[in-house]
């Protein structure tokens, strides 16, 4: 069933004039994304994104879609394989699982790197005080 | 001038090379690389939706270049995209400023504000005609670009003083390096990588029709400037070439296909595909 449509609020400032759709390669595929949301076309789509910003560059009316974006994608279910990745970073500092990073990198010739520790990944993004 | 050289979760987990060119030419231009004492991820295309404090995890990177007094140069178009919108946030909204300063205090670090960021090829493009004198050979091959999404967009984050870096230069760069180049309609398209996250099919799809038209526009070779782009063409190319009716189409980093010309080494993965 689809769902039921939703205005974006007036301080998103979107005309809802469909500009920017046309931009979405997500949109062309058929899914949707935050441009399907801000149109009113669909309520799912924060986290369906290439990140390639043509969007924002379309819209002839200055909504800040990165920002409309970053909002909505916390009220929004996250897709599994996109979790996994957040919890990497949020544990480990990286977003990928890396082995023997050392040894690839002196293979490589290039210096030895430490990677953050989870501590210090906790500490900065602890709730201020 | 000092260079901290952040290579991103990507290039750190699977594209050394693509390092240790970009090194080299940045020490073959007068640049001086310092170490990078911790990495951590600049946030990815993730963090920001999970939280607005993410902001302090890419700031750690800036503090720690500050404190080098060191410039950041970047390989991907994300960390590219993350570092210049912090910098513009940390300077225009005190509340960020306020927040990231009270969490690199818990870490005992702080931030000034003062770190440049630029992508290689913003430095690669800027300096074509020292590199053109470093050449040492010529290649016999044709190349097409995949155009970074990230580093040029949105112009109001990427641009910075210097007027933002164009997928114009970085046709010029090659060029300019005697580089002969291939034109074909998807040079700009997204290559699809950070669709794998959330469908695949979109993800292969894109890299599908970015491989299929510089092919058929008489490509031997594509360029890429990004860690993300080089997962999906290279690392992904046999799912993207499903049948595997087509030959291999090598792969390379701009950093690997501009230090090739200096020194074979560095375009070994290229050169490995049996083009010259
Ligand atoms: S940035 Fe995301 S929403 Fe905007 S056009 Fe690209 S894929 Fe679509
Ligand atoms: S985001 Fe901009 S281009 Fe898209 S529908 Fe809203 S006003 Fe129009």
């Amino acid at each position: 069933m689809k769902p039921e449509r939703k205005r974006p609020s007036d301080s998103e400032q979107c005309r809802q004039c469909a500009a920017c759709l046309d931009t979405c390669v997500v949109v062309a595929h058929g899914g949707a994304s935050i441009l399907s949301e801000l149109t009113g076309d669909d309520q799912q789509g924060a986290w369906h994104c290439v990140n390639c910003w043509r969007c924002i560059e379309r819209c002839p009316h200055g909504v800040d879609i990165y920002d409309v974006m970053m909002r909505r994608r916390r009220q929004e279910p996250v897709p599994p394989a996109i979790e996994g990745s957040i919890d990497r970073i949020c544990r480990s500092g990286c977003a990928l699982r890396i082995r023997d990073l050392n040894a690839l990198r002196v293979m490589h010739g290039l210096d030895r790197l430490e990677i953050i520790d989870e501590e210090t990944v906790n500490r900065l993004l602890a709730e201020p005080e | 001038m000092k260079v901290l050289v952040y290579p991103g979760c990507m290039v750190l987990a699977r594209f050394q090379h693509y390092e240790a060119a970009s090194r080299m030419l940045l020490q073959q231009l007068g640049y001086e690389p310092v170490p990078l004492n911790k990495f951590s991820c600049c946030g990815a295309s993730l963090l920001p939706g999970a939280t607005d404090r993410w902001v302090n995890i890419s700031a750690y990177t800036l503090g720690l270049a500050e404190q080098a007094g060191a410039d950041i140069v970047t390989l991907c178009g994300n960390c590219t995209n993350n570092f210049k919108r912090v910098n513009i946030d940390y300077r225009e909204r005190p509340a960020v400023r306020e927040q990231i300063d009270a969490a690199l205090g818990r870490v005992s670090l702080g931030y000034a504000g003062g770190v440049r960021v630029h992508h290689i090829l913003e430095i690669l493009t800027r300096r074509t005609a020292d590199l053109k004198g470093l050449r040492r050979r010529t290649y016999n091959t044709r190349v097409a670009i995949t155009q970074p999404c990230q580093v040029y967009r949105p112009e109001t984050i990427t641009g910075g003083s210097g007027g933002a870096p164009s997928p114009e230069a970085f046709r010029r760069l090659l060029e300019g390096l005697g580089i002969e180049l291939v034109s074909y309609p998807l040079e700009a398209a997204c290559c699809g990588a950070t669709a794998l996250l959330f469908d695949e099919s979109l993800a292969i799809e894109q890299g599908r029709q970015k491989l299929a038209s510089a092919r058929a526009h008489g490509a031997d070779v594509l360029c890429a400037a990004c860690g993300n782009c080089l997962y999906l063409l290279d690392r992904q190319q046999a799912r993207v070439r499903g049948d595997q009716r087509e030959p291999r189409m090598p792969v390379i980093s701009v950093s690997e296909l501009v230090a090739g010309l200096l020194d074979e080494a560095y375009a070994t993965p290229f050169l490995s595909s049996g083009i010259p």
